[in-house]
């Protein structure tokens, strides 16, 4: 994703400059992930059922392990050229 | 004449043993079975490309040192490809885990393969737990400060120090790393040695009235596989897979960064909670602070270190291995920086260090109350009058070295010039208020499934969710010796978990779970056409 500018931002030294600092700002280093970036290093998103609690991210993260798993199961496995 | 006999030696045994045990065509195969099409074998060798590029990545850290991600956007990419790739390998290992239980992978004399491979995962635990207290970032101190319980509880603690950072970065990047390669490169050495494991029997009651010769319907898991093989390329299955896992790498790492939250100083904390560092240094002055009263390994305060039963205690046995003396460490021997130029705090060091026991304790006592209503003017704290010796002016010059960033340094300082080990600034920050009110807006707090969550919303530690799960439930979350007694439990379950195939009851559960009939379904197909 990459964060749109419009044209005339592009025009002066300053719009210029600006784009500069938010490359040297961007803590990847890339232009325009920086925003992205912002958002897992914001504010943390916990979900909560009485004593369990858990952050979306591991959720997410564990959700898709057995997601993987189980389509490593199911999914066709193509075949190779068979010797006896 | 006699034939030639090569001479006896310990070099000669050894090729010739090596090369009995893997021929070239058994290391580097180009057939295998064709009951491995399924797409859970990839797992593996997804395993062993992550750990390239963990360790590739890692590299490229040590190369240009601790610090350099801190400070520079590509270093922090590198941390974030290292990040990636680690978050990378867990994932992959543990289905990889997963699928070799649940094909029972440790039938046919591979007990062996399992066991090594469970221990790979949990030298992964341990290497990537000693990663994130080198970080040398906010999480690493909350981590280490909060680690350090459950580690001295077990007595572990008394050797494995996780508040000095020199020994933890060392073990993170030399001798963990070290052990789990050898442990991974035993792995598949064995892997290549036994093969991959064939199917269960086709049918647990008979066998099928046909059979295929290249499909045997119950082959013997000791025996090497002779039915049907297929072409395939171990080689340029690894290469492709590190290629996929450096891509996946960089474009997580690109997108989604890596977390750095900055550290806490001393000074930061003073500055920003300066009651808070006053009540929690005249703890340390007292001797009533969590770190004074602490037991082993740090002191000798009778009636502590948690049990394991009874009173059976690990810590208790490790001892007093890293001495610390609270009112010293913290308060007098930093204070006699400045008093060496100031004789008016010169002057309260003596009086103080030359007062009887009952003398200091008024003090510190009327001292402690006051504190209750401290109010600050121009930065120096200002209490009701009364009685407080020279506590009131020492505490004063204390929080203004420690606002400066002196106690900083003076806490390090142990007369030499390099230092590592930041155990007593970590115990200190850790005795006070704000660097757990700092956590417990981040929910890294043990009641919060701390110890696998973290900072902001990266994915955390999620393979120590047992670890922590048990803080939450009776009679854990309340015990007074619950550090102790969770090291224990989870010492009996990975020694469990390395065990499996010895364990009658959970050694028979893919039998019943029968989900390696959906693994090895295409070679099940084949076995029961030949049968028809």
């Amino acid at each position: 994703m990459r964060v749109r500018h419009k044209p005339s931002d592009c025009r002066s030294r300053g719009a210029i400059r600006a784009r500069l600092s938010l490359l040297r700002a961007s803590p990847t280093g890339l232009y325009g992930v920086g925003a992205i970036a912002s958002i897992l290093g914001g504010k943390p998103h916990y979900i909560h059922f009485g004593w369990f609690l858990i952050s979306v991210a591991n959720l997410v993260v564990i959700v898709l392990m057995i997601v993987v798993f189980v389509l490593a199961l199911v999914l066709p496995f193509p075949g190779g050229r068979e010797k006896r | 004449m006699s034939a030639y006999e090569e001479p006896s030696t310990w070099t000669g045994r050894l090729r010739r043993s090596a090369l009995r045990a893997f021929p070239p065509d058994r290391l580097l195969p180009e057939h295998q079975p064709t009951y491995v099409s399924s797409w859970v074998y990839v797992f593996g060798v997804l395993t062993i490309a992550s750990l390239i590029v963990v360790v590739g990545s890692g590299i490229v850290l040590v190369i240009f040192g601790p610090t350099w991600w801190h400070v520079s956007g590509i270093g922090h990419f590198v941390n974030s490809l290292h990040l990636w790739s680690a978050e990378a390998f867990f994932f992959f290992m543990a289905i990889h885990l997963w699928a070799k239980f649940f094909m029972a992978a440790w039938r046919g004399r591979r007990a062996l393969t399992w066991m090594i491979g469970a221990i790979c995962f949990l030298t992964a635990i341990a290497t990537a737990f000693t990663g994130y207290l080198s970080q040398q970032n906010f999480d690493s101190q909350w981590i280490s400060t909060q680690a350090k319980d459950g580690l001295n509880a077990s007595g572990v603690g008394s050797v494995f120090n996780v508040l000095n950072t020199g020994q933890m970065l060392l073990w993170h990047v030399l001798l963990l790393p070290l052990v789990l390669i050898l442990f991974v490169v035993i792995h598949i050495l064995l892997v290549r040695l036994r093969g991959v494991v064939p199917p269960l029997p086709a049918s647990a009651r008979r066998s099928p009235p046909k059979e295929e010769p290249g499909y045997p319907s119950a082959p013997d898991p000791a025996l090497e596989w002779t039915g049907a093989k297929r072409h395939y390329d171990l080689i340029k299955e690894l290469v492709v897979a590190v290629g996929v896992i450096m891509l996946v790498t960089v474009i997580l790492g690109a997108v989604f960064s890596s977390p750095d939250e900055k550290p806490v100083t001393i000074a930061s904390w003073a500055n920003a909670a300066p009651a808070d560092f006053l009540s929690t240094a005249t703890s340390e002055l007292a001797g009533t602070s969590d770190s004074a009263t602490y037991g082993p390994p740090y002191t000798h305060t009778p009636g502590t270190g948690q049990n394991v039963f009874d009173s059976f205690s690990l810590a208790r046995l490790a001892g007093v291995r890293i001495p610390v003396d609270s009112s010293s460490d913290f308060v007098l021997r930093p204070l006699g920086i400045p008093g060496k130029s100031n004789p008016a705090l010169a002057a309260a060091l003596t009086r103080y260090q030359s007062a009887s026991a009952s003398q200091r304790r008024l003090w510190m006592d009327n001292y402690t109350k006051a504190l209750g209503s401290v109010s600050f003017s121009a930065g120096a704290p200002v209490v009701s009058p009364g009685n407080y010796g020279p506590v009131a002016l020492m505490m004063r010059d204390l929080l203004n070295q420690a606002q400066s960033g002196g106690l900083d340094g003076a806490l390090l300082a142990s007369g030499r010039f390099y230092q590592t080990d930041y155990t007593k600034p970590l115990l200190l920050l850790a005795d006070g208020a704000y660097l757990g009110d700092l956590a417990q807006k981040q929910n890294l707090l043990g009641s919060q499934w701390g110890m696998m969550n973290e900072t902001g919303n990266y994915p955390g530690q999620a393979w120590l969710w047992l670890y922590t799960f048990w803080y939450q439930v009776p009679p854990f979350k309340t015990s007074d010796n619950a550090d102790a007694q969770i090291w224990a439990i989870m010492a009996l379950l990975s020694l469990a978990l390395v065990c499996v195939p010895f364990l009658p009851l959970i050694k028979s559960l893919p039998r019943r779970l029968r989900v390696y009939r959906l693994v090895w379904r295409d070679y099940y197909r084949r076995v029961e056409r030949a049968g028809e």
